[in-house]
């Protein structure tokens, strides 16, 4: 079988443990607590690529343009000349919605089938081939039949993978939930998990981060603590007595 | 010059490049100790190097080694204790500081981040002290934490050293400090 083209995410520990990278075309599910490095692991994922020449986008549901573009500035790997050279493209979803006319609350499934066309056409124009939607949680939370979550995140994965763009769709959980997606949908059709948590150690949090599932792709599944720095991510196997702290 | 800064000396000049060392002392040497390593090995082997430290802030150490007139320009400090004890945290562009000397893990990446930042070509990394990590992990992480660290830093080919002060240390951590590590250096007086 022909080795899968790899989509590096420059996140060294990562790509590691990915054996080289996302396989190329992969929607993965990125789920994790706020505060676990979610955002900080797909701005460095985008900037990588962007930087060598794969289009990428944020499409940002949570946080406003300004403020997410200032978060980015705070890391040595960003450049705003990315954004400016038409690499990098940050698309505020609440803005996207005025655009489209959906200005209700709850969203039909027409509405949300408008906005995944959105996206869609999105990708296609810019010639993305790197995307991440923060947060998928967000998107599905408006959905007022939640019967058709399923077939959201279904047609949206589809037609990224259609168009060869590997895409992080981040989740939001609470807590240790021990669940993998606010919805218990979102997992069942990605093409990979990555599960980021904190763990207390005597006192202290650490952010650590696991490969539950990558499809096309042999990967660790070990647990590592990843340390969030100014120049991005950095990982690091846990220490296996590091749980029990025996 | 002490007969203990001699006996060192004499140790350090028997050292290849890229070995790794555990080297025991007794407490009233603590300070002989890191001033004649960090002398040896920024200004004798002309390295850039990574400063774990734990005994001691690094502000501490940084104004000793500055008072016996050691360049440390290239010299980049891990302190792991001055965040926990609530002293005020050096900020400098060469002190990184982490919140405890528990969070093992993080004090690998943040000497691979100081590698990094090294200029020379050849580096060292200090570990003061085994002893001091010993205060705030138990027995079995923090063996595994030796274990993994001295062989990440033989598989960069880092001349490092393991600073071991007085006779606190468990036997069995002893041994497997020999074990792991290329050479062991006995300097402690007698008993």
């Amino acid at each position: 079988m022909p080795a899968r083209e790899r989509c590096v995410t420059g996140i060294e520990g990562l790509d590691a443990a990915l054996n080289g990278g996302f396989p190329a075309g992969n929607v993965v599910l990125l789920s994790g607590a706020c505060g676990t490095g979610k955002t900080t692991l797909g701005i460095e994922y985008l900037t990588y690529g962007a930087a060598r020449g794969e289009n990428g986008v944020y499409f940002s549901v949570t946080e406003p343009y300004e403020k997410l573009l200032e978060n980015m500035r705070a890391f040595s790997f960003f450049s705003e000349n990315l954004i400016e050279e038409n690499k990098l493209f940050i698309i505020d979803v609440s803005l996207l919605y005025n655009r489209l006319g959906l200005l209700s609350q709850d969203r039909t499934i027409q509405d949300i089938d408008t906005l995944l066309w959105a996206l869609i056409d999105t990708v296609r124009a810019l010639h993305i081939k790197r995307a991440v939607i923060d947060s998928i949680t967000a998107i599905c939370s408006r959905l007022a039949q939640p019967s058709k979550i399923r077939e959201l995140v279904f047609n949206l994965s589809r037609m990224f993978t259609h168009f060869g763009v590997t895409t992080l769709l981040i989740s939001e959980l609470s807590g240790s939930s021990g669940r993998y997606s606010t919805y218990e949908v979102e997992e069942a059709v990605s093409d990979g998990i990555i599960i980021q948590e904190d763990i207390e150690r005597m006192g202290n949090m650490m952010r650590t981060i696991q490969i539950v599932k990558m499809r096309g792709t042999a990967h660790s599944r070990a647990k590592y603590v990843m340390d969030l720095s100014t120049e991005g991510a950095l990982m690091v196997p846990l220490l296996k007595w590091g749980l029990s702290g025996e | 010059m002490s007969e203990f800064e001699n006996k060192l000396i004499d140790q350090f000049n028997m050292m290849p490049d890229y070995s790794i060392t555990s080297l025991f002392v007794d407490t009233d040497q603590y300070f002989p100790a890191i001033t004649n390593t960090l002398f040896h090995s920024t200004e004798q082997r002309e390295m850039g190097g990574a400063y774990v430290t734990i005994t001691r802030p690094a502000r501490a150490i940084m104004n000793k080694l500055l008072a016996q007139k050691i360049r440390i320009a290239d010299t980049y400090f891990i302190d792991c204790i001055s965040y926990m004890v609530g002293g005020h945290s050096m900020a400098s562009k060469q002190v990184v500081n982490l919140e405890s000397p528990t969070m093992l893990e993080t004090v690998l990446l943040k000497v691979d981040w100081a590698f990094r930042q090294i200029a020379a070509p050849q580096k060292f990394l200090f570990l003061d002290s085994v002893n001091a990590l010993g205060i705030y992990n138990r027995d079995k992480i923090l063996k595994e934490f030796l274990h993994v660290f001295i062989n990440r830093l033989r598989a960069r080919d880092i001349f490092s050293i393991m600073l071991i002060v007085g006779r606190g240390l468990p036997r069995d951590l002893e041994e497997m400090l020999q074990m792991t590590c290329d050479e062991t250096v006995d300097l402690r007086k007698k008993l």
